[in-house]
Protein backbone atom coordinates (compact mmCIF):
# COMPACT_ATOMS: atom_id res chain seq x y z
CA UNK A 1 0.00 0.00 0.00
CA UNK A 2 1.29 3.49 -0.87
CA UNK A 3 2.28 5.79 1.99
CA UNK A 4 -0.45 8.33 1.15
CA UNK A 5 -3.12 5.62 0.94
CA UNK A 6 -2.01 4.19 4.23
CA UNK A 7 -2.20 7.57 5.95
CA UNK A 8 -5.66 8.16 4.47
CA UNK A 9 -6.76 4.79 5.77
CA UNK A 10 -5.33 5.48 9.23
CA UNK A 11 -7.13 8.83 9.32
CA UNK A 12 -10.54 7.49 8.35
CA UNK A 13 -10.35 4.09 10.02
CA UNK A 14 -7.63 4.76 12.57
CA UNK A 15 -6.61 7.07 15.38
CA UNK A 16 -4.76 9.80 13.50
CA UNK A 17 -6.48 13.20 14.09
CA UNK A 18 -8.74 14.23 11.25
CA UNK A 19 -8.15 17.80 10.02
CA UNK A 20 -10.99 20.23 9.32
CA UNK A 21 -10.56 20.03 5.55
CA UNK A 22 -10.90 16.23 5.55
CA UNK A 23 -14.27 16.05 7.29
CA UNK A 24 -16.86 14.11 5.29
CA UNK A 25 -20.06 14.35 7.35
CA UNK A 26 -22.67 17.13 7.34
CA UNK A 27 -25.45 17.20 9.97
CA UNK A 28 -27.66 15.02 7.78
CA UNK A 29 -24.90 12.53 7.01
CA UNK A 30 -24.09 12.09 10.69
CA UNK A 31 -27.73 12.11 11.76
CA UNK A 32 -28.73 9.50 9.20
CA UNK A 33 -25.68 7.30 9.76
CA UNK A 34 -26.07 7.39 13.53
CA UNK A 35 -29.81 6.79 13.23
CA UNK A 36 -29.16 3.82 10.96
CA UNK A 37 -26.83 2.47 13.61
CA UNK A 38 -29.34 2.94 16.42
CA UNK A 39 -32.42 1.49 14.72
CA UNK A 40 -32.59 -2.28 15.09
CA UNK A 41 -35.05 -4.88 16.32
CA UNK A 42 -33.82 -4.49 19.89
CA UNK A 43 -35.73 -1.18 19.93
CA UNK A 44 -38.98 -3.15 19.70
CA UNK A 45 -37.80 -5.59 22.37
CA UNK A 46 -37.10 -2.68 24.70
CA UNK A 47 -40.44 -1.00 23.91
CA UNK A 48 -42.47 -4.16 24.44
CA UNK A 49 -40.77 -4.69 27.82
CA UNK A 50 -41.63 -1.20 29.08
CA UNK A 51 -45.19 -1.37 27.72
CA UNK A 52 -46.12 -4.17 30.10
CA UNK A 53 -45.45 -2.25 33.28
CA UNK A 54 -46.57 1.33 32.58
CA UNK A 55 -49.61 3.22 31.41
CA UNK A 56 -49.55 4.53 27.84
CA UNK A 57 -48.61 8.12 28.81
CA UNK A 58 -46.02 7.07 31.37
CA UNK A 59 -44.50 4.68 28.85
CA UNK A 60 -43.94 7.47 26.31
CA UNK A 61 -42.48 9.82 28.94
CA UNK A 62 -40.28 7.08 30.35
CA UNK A 63 -38.91 6.12 26.94
CA UNK A 64 -38.29 9.59 25.54
CA UNK A 65 -37.34 11.61 28.62
CA UNK A 66 -34.77 9.29 30.19
CA UNK A 67 -33.15 8.70 26.82
CA UNK A 68 -33.07 12.40 25.90
CA UNK A 69 -31.61 13.52 29.24
CA UNK A 70 -28.79 10.98 29.35
CA UNK A 71 -27.95 11.13 25.67
CA UNK A 72 -27.72 14.95 25.76
CA UNK A 73 -25.38 14.71 28.77
CA UNK A 74 -23.18 11.88 27.54
CA UNK A 75 -22.78 13.55 24.15
CA UNK A 76 -21.30 16.78 25.56
CA UNK A 77 -17.71 15.64 24.85
CA UNK A 78 -18.71 15.44 21.17
CA UNK A 79 -17.67 19.11 21.06
CA UNK A 80 -14.11 18.03 21.83
CA UNK A 81 -14.28 15.17 19.38
CA UNK A 82 -15.34 17.45 16.51
CA UNK A 83 -12.91 20.22 17.37
CA UNK A 84 -9.79 18.06 17.22
CA UNK A 85 -11.00 15.27 14.92
CA UNK A 86 -10.25 12.75 17.65
CA UNK A 87 -12.65 10.20 19.10
CA UNK A 88 -13.59 9.94 22.75
CA UNK A 89 -11.38 6.97 23.42
CA UNK A 90 -8.27 8.96 22.64
CA UNK A 91 -9.43 11.63 25.14
CA UNK A 92 -10.01 8.87 27.67
CA UNK A 93 -6.26 8.17 27.67
CA UNK A 94 -6.09 11.26 29.90
CA UNK A 95 -8.75 9.88 32.27
CA UNK A 96 -7.83 6.20 32.45
CA UNK A 97 -4.21 6.18 31.30
CA UNK A 98 -2.91 4.90 27.98
CA UNK A 99 -2.85 1.23 29.02
CA UNK A 100 -6.08 1.62 30.99
CA UNK A 101 -7.82 2.68 27.78
CA UNK A 102 -6.29 -0.18 25.81
CA UNK A 103 -7.73 -2.70 28.27
CA UNK A 104 -11.11 -1.04 28.88
CA UNK A 105 -11.66 -0.25 25.19
CA UNK A 106 -11.12 -3.90 24.35
CA UNK A 107 -13.27 -5.19 27.23
CA UNK A 108 -16.14 -2.78 26.51
CA UNK A 109 -16.07 -3.45 22.79
CA UNK A 110 -16.13 -7.19 23.44
CA UNK A 111 -19.22 -6.56 25.57
CA UNK A 112 -20.71 -4.18 22.97
CA UNK A 113 -20.44 -6.91 20.37
CA UNK A 114 -22.96 -8.83 22.47
CA UNK A 115 -25.53 -6.33 21.19
CA UNK A 116 -24.74 -7.37 17.63
CA UNK A 117 -25.25 -11.02 18.49
CA UNK A 118 -28.71 -10.03 19.80
CA UNK A 119 -29.24 -7.99 16.64
CA UNK A 120 -28.46 -10.95 14.37
CA UNK A 121 -30.53 -13.39 16.44
CA UNK A 122 -33.54 -11.06 16.30
CA UNK A 123 -32.96 -10.79 12.57
CA UNK A 124 -32.99 -14.59 12.28
CA UNK A 125 -36.11 -15.18 14.38
CA UNK A 126 -38.05 -12.40 12.64
CA UNK A 127 -37.12 -13.74 9.22
CA UNK A 128 -38.26 -17.24 10.24
CA UNK A 129 -41.58 -15.75 11.44
CA UNK A 130 -41.89 -13.77 8.23
CA UNK A 131 -41.40 -16.87 6.08
CA UNK A 132 -43.84 -18.73 8.35
CA UNK A 133 -46.46 -16.04 7.68
CA UNK A 134 -46.28 -16.94 3.99
CA UNK A 135 -46.44 -20.69 4.58
CA UNK A 136 -42.71 -21.43 4.30
CA UNK A 137 -41.74 -23.28 7.48
CA UNK A 138 -38.06 -22.99 8.38
CA UNK A 139 -36.66 -25.23 11.10
CA UNK A 140 -35.36 -22.79 13.77
CA UNK A 141 -32.66 -25.19 14.95
CA UNK A 142 -31.01 -25.02 11.54
CA UNK A 143 -32.08 -21.65 10.20
CA UNK A 144 -31.63 -19.48 13.29
CA UNK A 145 -27.84 -19.79 13.36
CA UNK A 146 -27.61 -19.74 9.55
CA UNK A 147 -29.64 -16.53 9.14
CA UNK A 148 -27.97 -14.96 12.17
CA UNK A 149 -24.49 -15.52 10.76
CA UNK A 150 -25.69 -14.27 7.35
CA UNK A 151 -26.72 -10.98 9.01
CA UNK A 152 -23.25 -10.69 10.58
CA UNK A 153 -21.50 -11.37 7.25
CA UNK A 154 -23.57 -8.79 5.36
CA UNK A 155 -22.90 -6.22 8.08
CA UNK A 156 -19.19 -7.00 7.89
CA UNK A 157 -19.19 -6.23 4.15
CA UNK A 158 -20.62 -2.78 4.90
CA UNK A 159 -18.06 -2.21 7.67
CA UNK A 160 -15.18 -3.14 5.36
CA UNK A 161 -16.30 -0.36 3.01
CA UNK A 162 -15.56 2.23 5.74
CA UNK A 163 -17.45 5.45 6.59
CA UNK A 164 -18.23 6.41 3.00
CA UNK A 165 -20.09 3.16 2.27
CA UNK A 166 -21.76 3.38 5.69
CA UNK A 167 -22.85 6.95 4.94
CA UNK A 168 -24.47 6.08 1.62
CA UNK A 169 -26.07 2.89 2.93
CA UNK A 170 -27.69 4.75 5.81
CA UNK A 171 -28.69 7.78 3.77
CA UNK A 172 -31.33 5.69 1.97
CA UNK A 173 -31.97 3.14 4.67
CA UNK A 174 -32.88 5.51 7.49
CA UNK A 175 -35.30 7.56 5.42
CA UNK A 176 -37.08 4.35 4.45
CA UNK A 177 -37.07 3.14 8.06
CA UNK A 178 -38.51 6.41 9.38
CA UNK A 179 -41.34 6.21 6.85
CA UNK A 180 -42.03 2.58 7.80
CA UNK A 181 -41.91 3.50 11.51
CA UNK A 182 -44.55 6.18 10.95
CA UNK A 183 -46.71 3.73 8.95
CA UNK A 184 -46.42 1.13 11.71
CA UNK A 185 -47.56 3.58 14.40
CA UNK A 186 -50.46 4.63 12.16
CA UNK A 187 -51.41 0.94 11.67
CA UNK A 188 -51.48 0.45 15.45
CA UNK A 189 -53.81 3.38 16.01
CA UNK A 190 -56.03 2.25 13.14
CA UNK A 191 -56.19 -1.36 14.34
CA UNK A 192 -56.88 -0.46 17.97
CA UNK A 193 -58.60 2.69 19.33
CA UNK A 194 -56.38 4.97 21.38
CA UNK A 195 -58.92 4.85 24.23
CA UNK A 196 -58.41 1.08 24.49
CA UNK A 197 -54.66 1.50 24.76
CA UNK A 198 -55.07 4.25 27.36
CA UNK A 199 -57.29 1.87 29.36
CA UNK A 200 -54.67 -0.93 29.52
CA UNK A 201 -53.81 -1.64 33.15
CA UNK A 202 -50.08 -2.10 33.84
CA UNK A 203 -48.82 -5.47 35.05
CA UNK A 204 -48.08 -5.01 38.77
CA UNK A 205 -46.04 -8.19 39.20
CA UNK A 206 -42.74 -6.36 38.56
CA UNK A 207 -42.94 -4.20 41.72
CA UNK A 208 -45.68 -3.33 44.17
CA UNK A 209 -45.58 0.48 43.78
CA UNK A 210 -46.11 2.59 40.68
CA UNK A 211 -42.88 4.49 41.37
CA UNK A 212 -40.93 1.22 41.59
CA UNK A 213 -42.32 0.02 38.25
CA UNK A 214 -41.63 3.42 36.67
CA UNK A 215 -37.99 3.41 37.81
CA UNK A 216 -37.39 -0.27 36.95
CA UNK A 217 -38.61 0.55 33.45
CA UNK A 218 -36.39 3.65 33.53
CA UNK A 219 -33.41 1.42 34.38
CA UNK A 220 -33.90 -0.26 31.02
CA UNK A 221 -34.11 3.07 29.22
CA UNK A 222 -31.10 4.58 31.01
CA UNK A 223 -29.13 1.41 30.19
CA UNK A 224 -30.33 1.78 26.60
CA UNK A 225 -29.08 5.39 26.50
CA UNK A 226 -25.77 4.42 28.11
CA UNK A 227 -25.24 1.62 25.63
CA UNK A 228 -24.49 4.21 22.96
CA UNK A 229 -22.06 6.20 25.09
CA UNK A 230 -18.81 4.42 24.37
CA UNK A 231 -19.75 4.10 20.72
CA UNK A 232 -21.28 7.58 20.35
CA UNK A 233 -18.13 9.59 20.11
CA UNK A 234 -16.38 7.76 17.29
CA UNK A 235 -18.36 9.03 14.29
CA UNK A 236 -18.54 12.75 15.29
CA UNK A 237 -14.84 13.21 14.47
CA UNK A 238 -15.98 13.07 10.85
CA UNK A 239 -18.37 16.04 11.34
CA UNK A 240 -17.74 19.43 9.79
CA UNK A 241 -18.96 21.64 12.67
CA UNK A 242 -19.47 21.22 16.41
CA UNK A 243 -23.19 21.89 16.02
CA UNK A 244 -23.69 19.27 13.32
CA UNK A 245 -21.59 16.78 15.29
CA UNK A 246 -23.47 17.26 18.55
CA UNK A 247 -27.03 17.44 17.27
CA UNK A 248 -26.51 14.85 14.54
CA UNK A 249 -25.39 12.41 17.22
CA UNK A 250 -27.70 13.28 20.10
CA UNK A 251 -30.91 13.57 18.06
CA UNK A 252 -30.25 10.15 16.52
CA UNK A 253 -29.63 8.39 19.84
CA UNK A 254 -31.93 10.57 21.95
CA UNK A 255 -34.97 10.90 19.68
CA UNK A 256 -34.86 8.54 16.67
CA UNK A 257 -33.88 5.39 18.59
CA UNK A 258 -36.47 6.11 21.35
CA UNK A 259 -39.07 6.73 18.64
CA UNK A 260 -38.61 3.13 17.51
CA UNK A 261 -38.64 1.94 21.12
CA UNK A 262 -41.93 3.81 21.54
CA UNK A 263 -43.21 2.28 18.28
CA UNK A 264 -42.40 -1.14 19.78
CA UNK A 265 -44.26 -0.17 22.95
CA UNK A 266 -47.31 1.05 21.04
CA UNK A 267 -47.33 -2.13 18.94
CA UNK A 268 -47.03 -4.27 22.07
CA UNK A 269 -49.96 -2.44 23.71
CA UNK A 270 -52.05 -2.70 20.57
CA UNK A 271 -51.25 -6.42 20.48
CA UNK A 272 -52.36 -6.75 24.09
CA UNK A 273 -55.68 -5.08 23.33
CA UNK A 274 -56.24 -7.17 20.21
CA UNK A 275 -54.73 -10.55 21.12
CA UNK A 276 -54.47 -10.48 24.92
CA UNK A 277 -50.69 -10.80 25.18
CA UNK A 278 -47.62 -8.60 24.80
CA UNK A 279 -45.38 -9.37 21.83
CA UNK A 280 -42.02 -7.87 20.80
CA UNK A 281 -41.47 -9.34 17.33
CA UNK A 282 -42.53 -6.73 14.74
CA UNK A 283 -43.31 -9.42 12.18
CA UNK A 284 -45.84 -11.16 14.44
CA UNK A 285 -47.26 -7.83 15.64
CA UNK A 286 -47.85 -6.49 12.12
CA UNK A 287 -49.30 -9.78 10.89
CA UNK A 288 -51.77 -9.81 13.81
CA UNK A 289 -52.68 -6.13 13.67
CA UNK A 290 -52.94 -5.63 9.92
CA UNK A 291 -52.73 -9.00 8.18
CA UNK A 292 -49.81 -11.06 6.77
CA UNK A 293 -49.31 -8.70 3.80
CA UNK A 294 -48.28 -5.90 6.13
CA UNK A 295 -45.73 -8.18 7.78
CA UNK A 296 -43.65 -7.52 4.66
CA UNK A 297 -43.01 -4.05 6.07
CA UNK A 298 -41.09 -5.76 8.81
CA UNK A 299 -38.75 -7.08 6.14
CA UNK A 300 -37.42 -3.55 5.91
CA UNK A 301 -37.63 -2.97 9.65
CA UNK A 302 -35.84 -6.17 10.49
CA UNK A 303 -33.65 -7.18 7.60
CA UNK A 304 -32.20 -3.91 6.40
CA UNK A 305 -32.19 -2.21 9.80
CA UNK A 306 -30.33 -5.04 11.49
CA UNK A 307 -27.80 -5.43 8.70
CA UNK A 308 -27.17 -1.65 8.69
CA UNK A 309 -26.69 -1.76 12.45
CA UNK A 310 -24.24 -4.66 12.13
CA UNK A 311 -22.19 -2.68 9.60
CA UNK A 312 -22.00 0.60 11.49
CA UNK A 313 -21.57 -1.18 14.83
CA UNK A 314 -18.66 -3.21 13.52
CA UNK A 315 -16.95 -0.04 12.25
CA UNK A 316 -17.50 1.86 15.50
CA UNK A 317 -16.41 -0.91 17.86
CA UNK A 318 -13.37 -1.83 15.81
CA UNK A 319 -12.41 1.86 15.92
CA UNK A 320 -12.74 1.76 19.72
CA UNK A 321 -10.42 -1.24 19.94
CA UNK A 322 -8.04 0.47 17.55
CA UNK A 323 -7.82 3.50 19.83
CA UNK A 324 -6.22 1.20 22.38
CA UNK A 325 -4.34 -1.01 19.92
CA UNK A 326 -3.41 1.36 17.06
CA UNK A 327 -0.98 -1.05 15.37
CA UNK A 328 -3.66 -3.62 14.53
CA UNK A 329 -5.19 -3.08 11.06
CA UNK A 330 -8.83 -2.05 10.80
CA UNK A 331 -9.65 -4.77 8.27
CA UNK A 332 -8.20 -7.48 10.48
CA UNK A 333 -10.25 -6.23 13.43
CA UNK A 334 -13.46 -6.22 11.37
CA UNK A 335 -12.82 -9.80 10.23
CA UNK A 336 -12.05 -10.95 13.78
CA UNK A 337 -15.20 -9.19 14.99
CA UNK A 338 -17.21 -11.10 12.39
CA UNK A 339 -16.04 -14.44 13.78
CA UNK A 340 -16.56 -13.31 17.37
CA UNK A 341 -20.11 -12.03 16.80
CA UNK A 342 -20.97 -15.13 14.76
CA UNK A 343 -19.83 -17.31 17.67
CA UNK A 344 -21.91 -15.25 20.13
CA UNK A 345 -24.89 -15.50 17.80
CA UNK A 346 -24.73 -19.29 17.59
CA UNK A 347 -24.11 -19.56 21.36
CA UNK A 348 -27.19 -17.46 22.22
CA UNK A 349 -26.33 -16.63 25.85
CA UNK A 350 -26.59 -12.86 25.47
CA UNK A 351 -30.04 -13.07 23.92
CA UNK A 352 -31.25 -15.32 26.74
CA UNK A 353 -30.04 -12.81 29.37
CA UNK A 354 -30.81 -9.60 27.49
CA UNK A 355 -32.10 -7.48 30.42
CA UNK A 356 -29.23 -8.40 32.75
CA UNK A 357 -26.73 -7.98 29.93
CA UNK A 358 -27.66 -4.41 28.99
CA UNK A 359 -27.96 -3.34 32.62
CA UNK A 360 -24.61 -4.90 33.56
CA UNK A 361 -22.84 -3.36 30.55
CA UNK A 362 -24.40 0.03 31.35
CA UNK A 363 -23.03 -0.06 34.85
CA UNK A 364 -19.48 -0.28 33.55
CA UNK A 365 -20.18 2.47 31.03
CA UNK A 366 -21.98 4.67 33.60
CA UNK A 367 -18.92 5.75 35.62
CA UNK A 368 -17.00 6.38 32.39
CA UNK A 369 -19.80 8.69 31.20
CA UNK A 370 -19.84 10.56 34.52
CA UNK A 371 -16.07 10.96 34.63
CA UNK A 372 -15.79 11.99 30.98
CA UNK A 373 -18.34 14.78 31.32
CA UNK A 374 -16.88 16.00 34.64
CA UNK A 375 -13.35 15.79 33.28
CA UNK A 376 -14.25 17.67 30.11
CA UNK A 377 -16.29 20.45 31.71
CA UNK A 378 -14.90 20.85 35.23
CA UNK A 379 -11.56 19.16 35.81
CA UNK A 380 -9.67 19.75 32.55
CA UNK A 381 -11.97 22.57 31.48
CA UNK A 382 -11.87 21.52 27.81
CA UNK A 383 -8.07 21.85 27.61
CA UNK A 384 -5.88 18.85 26.95
CA UNK A 385 -2.32 18.03 25.88
CA UNK A 386 -2.72 16.52 22.45
CA UNK A 387 0.98 15.65 22.34
CA UNK A 388 0.67 13.59 25.52
CA UNK A 389 -2.40 11.82 24.13
CA UNK A 390 -0.16 10.48 21.37
CA UNK A 391 3.17 10.37 23.28
CA UNK A 392 4.71 12.86 20.83
CA UNK A 393 8.18 14.36 21.52
CA UNK A 394 8.51 12.64 24.86
CA UNK A 395 5.27 14.13 26.23
CA UNK A 396 4.00 11.47 28.60
CA UNK A 397 1.62 13.25 30.99
CA UNK A 398 -0.96 10.48 30.59
CA UNK A 399 1.33 7.58 31.44
CA UNK A 400 0.35 8.05 35.12
CA UNK A 401 1.28 4.81 36.91
CA UNK A 402 2.73 2.36 34.38
CA UNK A 403 0.07 3.49 31.88
CA UNK A 404 -2.88 3.38 34.31
CA UNK A 405 -4.64 6.38 35.90
CA UNK A 406 -5.36 4.86 39.29
CA UNK A 407 -7.80 7.63 40.23
CA UNK A 408 -9.96 7.10 37.13
CA UNK A 409 -9.89 3.32 37.42
CA UNK A 410 -10.62 3.54 41.16
CA UNK A 411 -13.73 5.66 40.47
CA UNK A 412 -15.05 3.04 38.04
CA UNK A 413 -14.52 0.20 40.49
CA UNK A 414 -16.05 2.06 43.46
CA UNK A 415 -19.11 3.18 41.47
CA UNK A 416 -19.66 -0.30 40.03
CA UNK A 417 -19.20 -2.22 43.28
CA UNK A 418 -21.22 0.15 45.51
CA UNK A 419 -24.07 -0.02 43.02
CA UNK A 420 -24.16 -3.82 43.00
CA UNK A 421 -23.83 -4.04 46.79
CA UNK A 422 -26.06 -1.18 47.93
CA UNK A 423 -28.23 0.25 45.12
CA UNK A 424 -29.34 -2.27 42.49
CA UNK A 425 -28.27 -5.71 41.40
CA UNK A 426 -28.89 -6.07 37.66
CA UNK A 427 -28.49 -9.84 37.72
CA UNK A 428 -31.37 -10.33 40.17
CA UNK A 429 -33.21 -7.01 39.40
CA UNK A 430 -33.22 -6.38 43.16
CA UNK A 431 -33.66 -2.79 44.39
CA UNK A 432 -31.46 -2.34 47.46
CA UNK A 433 -31.80 1.37 48.21
CA UNK A 434 -34.30 4.23 47.78
CA UNK A 435 -31.54 5.96 45.78
CA UNK A 436 -32.53 3.64 42.92
CA UNK A 437 -36.01 5.22 42.94
CA UNK A 438 -34.41 8.59 42.16
CA UNK A 439 -31.43 7.81 39.92
CA UNK A 440 -31.86 4.19 38.77
CA UNK A 441 -28.88 1.84 39.15
CA UNK A 442 -27.17 2.83 35.91
CA UNK A 443 -27.80 6.52 36.61
CA UNK A 444 -26.25 6.09 40.07
CA UNK A 445 -23.01 4.70 38.57
CA UNK A 446 -22.70 7.76 36.27
CA UNK A 447 -23.42 10.27 39.05
CA UNK A 448 -21.19 8.42 41.53
CA UNK A 449 -18.30 8.05 39.05
CA UNK A 450 -18.50 11.74 38.09
CA UNK A 451 -18.73 13.00 41.68
CA UNK A 452 -15.87 10.79 42.91
CA UNK A 453 -13.67 11.99 40.08
CA UNK A 454 -14.54 15.61 40.81
CA UNK A 455 -13.96 15.23 44.57
CA UNK A 456 -10.60 13.60 43.85
CA UNK A 457 -9.62 16.65 41.80
CA UNK A 458 -10.26 18.84 44.86
CA UNK A 459 -7.72 16.90 46.96
CA UNK A 460 -3.91 16.62 46.61
CA UNK A 461 -4.65 13.99 43.92
CA UNK A 462 -5.21 16.96 41.62
CA UNK A 463 -1.46 17.07 40.88
CA UNK A 464 -1.58 13.43 39.77
CA UNK A 465 -4.68 13.97 37.63
CA UNK A 466 -3.56 17.22 36.01
CA UNK A 467 0.06 16.61 35.09
CA UNK A 468 -0.60 18.03 31.64
CA UNK A 469 -1.24 21.69 32.47
CA UNK A 470 2.18 22.91 31.32
CA UNK A 471 2.02 20.98 28.07
CA UNK A 472 -1.11 22.45 26.52
CA UNK A 473 -0.09 23.97 23.21
CA UNK A 474 -3.32 23.85 21.20
CA UNK A 475 -6.23 25.85 22.63
CA UNK B 1 6.70 0.53 3.03
CA UNK B 2 10.12 1.15 4.54
CA UNK B 3 8.86 2.46 7.84
CA UNK B 4 6.95 0.53 10.47
CA UNK B 5 3.25 1.17 10.97
CA UNK B 6 4.00 2.73 14.35
CA UNK B 7 6.52 5.17 12.84
CA UNK B 8 4.12 6.19 10.09
CA UNK B 9 1.29 6.87 12.51
CA UNK B 10 3.64 8.78 14.82
CA UNK B 11 5.03 11.00 12.06
CA UNK B 12 1.64 11.72 10.57
CA UNK B 13 0.10 12.52 13.94
CA UNK B 14 3.02 14.81 14.81
CA UNK B 15 2.67 16.65 11.51
CA UNK B 16 -1.08 17.08 11.99
CA UNK B 17 -0.73 18.36 15.54
CA UNK B 18 1.81 20.91 14.29
CA UNK B 19 -0.65 22.03 11.65
CA UNK B 20 -3.41 22.31 14.25
CA UNK B 21 -1.20 24.43 16.49
CA UNK B 22 -0.36 26.90 13.72
CA UNK B 23 -2.21 30.20 13.75
CA UNK B 24 -3.46 29.65 10.20
CA UNK B 25 -5.33 26.43 11.05
CA UNK B 26 -9.10 26.86 10.99
CA UNK B 27 -10.91 24.69 13.51
CA UNK B 28 -14.48 23.52 12.80
CA UNK B 29 -17.10 26.13 13.61
CA UNK B 30 -17.85 26.21 17.34
CA UNK B 31 -21.20 25.58 19.00
CA UNK B 32 -22.96 28.73 20.14
CA UNK B 33 -24.98 29.79 23.17
CA UNK B 34 -28.14 28.67 21.35
CA UNK B 35 -26.85 25.09 21.36
CA UNK B 36 -26.18 25.15 25.10
CA UNK B 37 -29.58 26.73 25.79
CA UNK B 38 -31.18 24.02 23.65
CA UNK B 39 -29.45 21.32 25.70
CA UNK B 40 -30.41 22.82 29.06
CA UNK B 41 -34.02 23.50 28.03
CA UNK B 42 -34.48 19.94 26.74
CA UNK B 43 -33.03 18.44 29.92
CA UNK B 44 -35.25 20.59 32.17
CA UNK B 45 -38.44 19.84 30.23
CA UNK B 46 -37.73 16.08 30.33
CA UNK B 47 -36.85 16.26 34.01
CA UNK B 48 -40.11 18.06 34.78
CA UNK B 49 -42.15 15.39 32.95
CA UNK B 50 -40.30 12.61 34.78
CA UNK B 51 -40.96 14.25 38.17
CA UNK B 52 -44.66 14.57 37.30
CA UNK B 53 -44.74 10.82 36.60
CA UNK B 54 -42.73 9.93 39.71
CA UNK B 55 -45.04 11.95 41.95
CA UNK B 56 -48.14 10.44 40.37
CA UNK B 57 -49.42 13.69 38.82
CA UNK B 58 -49.21 11.96 35.43
CA UNK B 59 -50.58 8.50 36.11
Amino acid sequence: MKHADYIKQETVTGTVPMLSRERQYSFWDLFLTTSGFSIATWCYTQGAYVAQYLSFTQMLINIFCFNIIWVLIECIPVFFSVRYGIDLWVWLRSVLGIKGVAILATVISMANFGWYAVDSQLFASSMINLFGGFGVVLNPTIWKPVLGVLCVILGTLIALGGPDVIKWTNRFLVIALLIVGAIVVAICFTAVPLSSMLAVQPDTSLYETGLGRFMLSAEGNVAFAFSWSTQALVLPRLAKTERSGYWGTSLAYGVVAPFFVAAGGVMAMAMFVKAGYFESDPTVMLATLAGPGFALLSLLMVAFANIGTQGTGSYVNCMIIKSGLPKVSYRLLVILAMFYVSALTVWGWVMDHFGSFISMAAQIQGPIIGMTVVDYLIVKKRRISLKSLYNIDGHKAYDFTYGFNLVGLGCIIIAFVTNILFIYNPLTAEIKSPIFLILTGSGYTAVCGGLLYWFASLTPLKRYMLRDRKEIEIE
Amino acid sequence: MDKSIEELIYEETDQRLKEMSSSSYIFPKKATRADYIGILASVFICLALIILCMTGVIA
